[in-house]
């Protein structure tokens, strides 16, 4: 502690370094956390060490993306400044510099990587969004080919039996032969729309949703790490 | 006895049906009651997993799995006298954090940018299970499931199931020891899990926990009087609501049972000037969000989409966008959804 205390009055410049590895590593104190990103956001200097320390980081994982780009930190800045910083609170709204050409449906088109780039910083944007649709009814009425992304699910659904749902008069996935009013093919036919116009702007609205529903939904701790894990454990590059 | 045989001797079939149906109300009425214990049994295990989640500190790394994809986290959490804190920090893939301190909350984005947001307070802390089963009974039963080791630790499963198609129900694992949290899963109808949380490694003295209350106390007294403080009111002051003036406007006219409205906001998104506003319902386990903004043709949210356990369905009514999401099936986001209605009927 003490040579911590004098480290901090006299170099204080390789401690904002060790403040910043140590935040990235998760081993800065709770209460020193919020001052010294406080002090991150205004000081460039120390912004910059931030990006170094990444950058490394991310070398030394051998987790580049293909393209770089440097001075994001300043770049943010120079964004917030000229728009109005929106309430949109436990998640960034930062927007990157970063061209955002995440697919909605990766997984059709298999651009995972591309997305680590790609995507904008706003915090839960890095997982694609699917469109979903009644398995079953997807099984009647689809031709596979139109169902890339839950392919594997339809596999799993065609070999179990349909579950008796509770109230005898609500449609669940699992009980197709219950769809009179045609609803899960409305949803297929949703599905459709959803794959004729993704793009950007559509996985970027509902991720800002999504932050904003993490936020204000107050989970209740059964769902325990579930909603901080939904922000942290989302991996762009998966 | 023999008067007795002869008397209901015109009922002799009867009377042993009846016999039998009474013998099976009592044998019912133990069976129900014995739920009823085991419901409360596991709801207490709910309980001080409440509390244990809030009180303990304890450091430790979980897997996170959902839509086939894995990534571990590793999670730190501390409490004393200034209260709770928690750090939680990808160790896969580009790094990315989360830092909870109270009720502010800060995510950070990297091979990015700093993402840096601060909340208000909260009305309440999240989540904490009440005491009683009460409401929550009518939705869900609770019941335990037996043991297992997760992270190499002792715990009690339980199993939280819905009663109806409108909510997802979780499979527990619960320390058996602290009632920590140690392994959930979100699963559909089908009991197929959507989403998992498990820790690999817990450990429930952190080393840190005494270090760390001292390095506190040295970095509360940096910050104080530092300039680090007005930046962070700087923020808070930038924060922009709207207030709601539009009270009435929108109304849902239909809800699975149980959920109740508990927020409702109105406030811009980014990069964007049109205000959106927004409904929180949440059963007590669950929560859905509903979201209403002018409508953009460029970016027309319609059908349904799906990320881990969230599902989200979009449509537009009298020009506006409304979308609804929440981590509860498909069918109850699209239900709330073409329920939404605009006071000039549509």
């Amino acid at each position: 502690m003490i040579t911590k205390t004098d480290e901090y009055c006299s170099i204080p410049e390789t401690v904002s370094g060790h403040h910043v590895s140590a935040l990235m590593d998760g081993e800065l104190a709770g209460s020193e956390t919020g001052p010294f990103i406080s002090t991150l956001q205004q000081d460039s200097e120390l912004r910059k060490t931030w990006e170094r320390y990444h950058l490394i980081r991310e070398v030394l994982r051998d987790n580049l993306p293909q393209k770089l780009e440097h001075q994001v930190g300043a770049n943010v800045i120079a964004a917030l400044a000229s728009e109005p910083l929106h309430f949109m609170p436990r998640a960034a709204r930062l927007q990157s510099k970063f061209k955002t050409l995440a697919p909605a449906l990766k997984q059709v088109s298999g651009l995972a990587i591309a997305a680590s780039v790609t995507a904008v910083a706003i915090l839960s944007v890095q997982t694609a969004w699917q469109p979903t649709v009644n398995n079953a009814q997807v099984a009647l009425n689809q031709p596979a080919a139109q169902i890339q992304p839950v392919i594997d699910e339809l596999a799993q659904a065609a070999v179990r039996p349909p579950i008796a749902n509770v109230n005898g008069n609500v449609l669940i996935p699992s009980a197709p032969m219950q769809d009179p009013m045609g609803e899960y093919a409305q949803a297929a036919a949703g599905f459709q729309l959803n794959l004729a116009e993704p793009g950007p702007a559509f996985e970027t609205k509902l991720n800002h949703y999504l932050t904003n529903h993490n936020e204000y939904a107050l989970p209740a701790d059964v769902q325990g790490m579930l909603p901080y894990a939904r922000i942290v454990g989302y991996d762009p590059a998966e | 006895m023999q008067s007795n045989r002869i008397t209901f001797s015109s009922c002799s079939a009867v009377a042993p049906a009846k016999t039998a149906i009474l013998s099976l109300l009592a044998l019912l009425s133990v069976l129900s009651s014995l739920a009823q214990a085991d419901d409360s049994a596991a709801y207490e295990w709910l309980g001080k997993m409440s509390r244990a989640a809030h009180e303990l500190n304890y450091e430790g790394t979980f897997v996170y799995l959902h839509d086939k994809q894995l990534g571990s986290v590793r999670i730190t959490h501390t409490v004393d006298a200034r209260g709770e804190r928690e750090h939680l920090v990808a160790l896969n893939g580009a790094g990315r954090e989360v830092i909870r301190d109270g009720s502010n909350v800060t995510c950070i984005l990297p091979g990015s940018s700093a993402a840096i947001a601060r909340t208000h307070s909260r009305k309440s802390f999240p989540g904490a299970v009440s005491d009683s089963i009460g409401e929550l009974g009518k939705y869900y039963s609770f019941s335990l499931a037996g043991q297992e080791r997760v992270a190499g630790r002792p715990s009690q499963r339980i199993i939280v199931r819905p009663k109806d198609s409108y909510r997802y129900g979780y499979h527990l694992s619960l320390d058996q020891e602290t009632a920590l949290l140690l392994k959930a899963d979100m699963v559909n109808e089908r009991q197929t899990p959507l989403e998992q949380v498990m820790f690999t490694t817990i450990n429930l003295n952190p080393r840190s926990a005494a270090a760390q209350s001292g390095a506190d106390d040295e970095a509360q007294q940096d910050a104080e009087g530092s300039e680090n403080k007005p930046a962070m009111t700087t923020i808070q002051e930038r924060e922009i609501s709207i207030p709601i003036t539009t009270d009435k406007e929108w109304k849902v006219n239909w809800l699975p049972e149980g959920f109740q409205i508990v927020e409702h906001n109105k406030y811009l998104m980014p990069r964007s000037n049109a205000p959106v506003e927004h409904m929180v319902f949440s059963d007590g386990l669950a929560s859905v969000s509903v979201f209403i903004e002018k409508f953009d043709p460029g970016v027309k949210l319609e059908g349904a989409s799906r990320k881990g356990a969230v599902n989200a369905y979009g449509t537009v009514i009298h020009e506006h966008q409304v979308t609804v999401m929440g981590e509860v099936p498909q069918n109850a986001v699209k239900l709330i959804g073409q329920a939404v209605r605009h006071e000039d009927g549509r």
